[in-house]
């Protein structure tokens, strides 16, 4: 079931595939997927490319997959390990979600960050209160870890 | 009425159909003739009242062929309500024609037959013989005399209609009973040959998937398929049901409904989509529903009261009385309702080890990362 799903997934993918996101397996092994999004022109991203890596369960898609960044960003919801904080990857997962759907989600969430539930909280403490020295740290680290 | 005993989809699936189609009439509840049918031509229904009118020699425009509670005209033809061989049909005597709606289009209680043969059935039941899931047959007959010269004031238009008792009243043709009787709906499985009483349970969320829909949760489009009672009405295919089923056991994720039991709703957890039948589980698999039916049973247990924590015990114990002093009725053991373990006096001893949660589960928070 989890594979024959992560096939479709995978050529719908290849037929009509998201803005600004890409996803497909790494090799052989269909349950794990590397991803990449391109930092959205609205935010401090724009310009960087964003690795991140896909791991779906067994019994996807009644559990949600494991995504998480590879490449570091200085964002008040996703944190050094790369682990990104998204209720739709957690509690409010719905196997009416696809890949697609969470990446889109993923970059909505780079252009608005949400940092009254951060995973950081310093760099939420930073958005809150001083919103330029936000953007140009994440500019920074933009063009240091993903250009 | 009628009787379909022997149109079993494997026939043709096995590539062997017999040259010729017999059938058995029903006379009055007392007397069955078998009529053979050749199977080149099609068998209309005034061909087979010919055929009984000679056997029995009563005139052939004076029988009347009822099939799931409507008269049948003398222009259809049998195959297309699924007549199979074997079939047993019910007939009566009646010299003037009776009232019946007009033309009596293809039944609406009866699926016709089209180019596929999957296709054909529009009802799914849990068939306990054949062990598995079947097509089955709607079937009507006459709630006193549980006879099927039935013929109903109306279709059913909705499951209540068939599955509530006494929603639709017909006329009953058997000698003992009178015209208005209450019609009495049961199905029937069409994996095996079946007595005239043997019924089966209807899964009433499994149907044909006619429009296609792609199943949630591998978004392939299969046939047949079951449809949640959410109002989106989510489809998913048996296999991923299956899946579903199994990991929300394992899971602990089955709700407890007052009205339905240990159930599931739909995956996309829309408002009121349980399942509404628990006979549906058994589609999980003979182990997996035996297991479902244990966790439904330890759940309310739970609910209700306190399972005995003895070795080997196991008893359900309903508690009345708000007290944490419980003794097993099955094996006298006395023990604490909160700790669960051997009865003492002042605070439990033993505390439960909290364990980490991996994901907490905030349904109300939209990030959902507090804290970590």
């Amino acid at each position: 079931m989890a594979l024959k799903r992560i096939t479709k997934e995978l050529a719908d993918l290849g037929r009509d595939p998201p803005a600004q996101c890409s996803a497909g397996p790494v090799g052989d092994d269909l349950f794990h997927w590397q991803a990449t999004i391109m930092g959205p022109p609205e935010s401090p991203y724009t310009g960087g490319v964003f690795f991140l890596t896909i791991h779906f369960p067994t019994d996807y898609p009644f559990k949600p997959p494991k995504v998480a960044f590879t490449t570091r960003i200085y964002h008040p919801n996703i944190n050094s390990n790369g682990s990104i904080c998204l209720d739709i990857l957690r509690s409010q997962w719905s196997p009416a979600l696809t890949i697609s759907k969470v990446l889109l989600s993923i970059c909505s969430l780079l252009t608005d960050p949400n940092p009254e539930d951060p995973l950081v909280p310093e760099i939420a403490r930073v958005y809150k209160t001083d919103r330029p020295k936000y953007e140009t740290t994440a500019k920074e680290w933009t063009s240091k870890y993903a250009m | 009425m009628l009787r379909n005993l022997f149109n079993r989809p494997s026939y043709s699936q096995a590539g062997w159909m017999p040259p010729f189609l017999v059938v058995n009439v029903r006379f009055n509840s007392s007397s069955t003739c078998q009529i053979q049918l050749d199977l080149e031509e099609p068998s209309k229904v005034r061909t087979l009242k010919e055929r009984v009118s000679r056997k029995l020699d009563i005139p052939a425009e004076e029988i009347q062929i009822i099939l799931a509670g409507r008269i049948i005209e003398d222009d259809h033809q049998l195959q297309d309500f699924s007549v199979g061989n074997e079939t047993i049909l019910h007939a009566f005597r009646e010299k003037r024609k009776p009232r019946c709606p007009e033309g009596v289009p293809d039944c609406s209680l009866e699926p016709t037959r089209s180019s596929s043969q999957n296709n054909i059935y529009q009802y799914f039941v849990f068939c306990h013989e054949c062990k598995s899931m079947k097509p089955g047959k709607l079937r009507v007959r006459c709630a006193v005399c549980r006879e099927g010269h039935m013929i109903l004031e109306r279709d059913p238009q909705n499951w209540d209609d068939v599955l509530l008792p006494g929603r639709i009243r017909g006329e009953c043709r058997g000698e003992a009973c009178g015209t208005d009787q209450r019609a009495e709906f049961y199905f029937k499985c069409t994996g095996h040959l079946s007595s005239q009483q043997e019924s089966a349970v209807v899964l009433k969320h499994v149907c044909p998937n006619r429009k296609a829909a792609e199943c949630i949760a591998c978004t392939h489009v299969s046939t047949p398929v079951l449809v949640f009672p959410c109002q989106r009405n989510h489809v998913i295919c048996l296999d991923c049901f299956k899946s579903y089923g199994i990991v929300f056991m394992d899971t602990g994720q089955f709700e407890s409904d007052p009205l339905y039991g240990y159930s599931l709703p739909c995956p996309d957890k829309c408002e009121n989509s349980l399942i509404q039948e628990s006979h549906h589980f058994c589609l999980l698999g003979q182990d997996q529903y035996e297991r479902y039916k244990n966790l439904g049973a330890l759940d309310f247990v739970r609910q209700n009261g306190v399972v005995c924590p003895h070795f080997g015990c196991g008893e359900g114990i309903q508690l009345e009385a708000a007290t944490d002093k419980v003794m097993c009725p099955s094996c006298k053991f006395l023990f604490c309702r909160q700790c669960l373990s051997e009865w003492h006096e002042g605070p439990c001893r033993m505390r439960c080890i909290q364990l980490p949660e991996v994901f907490p589960i905030n349904p109300q928070s939209k990030g959902g990362c507090k804290g970590r």
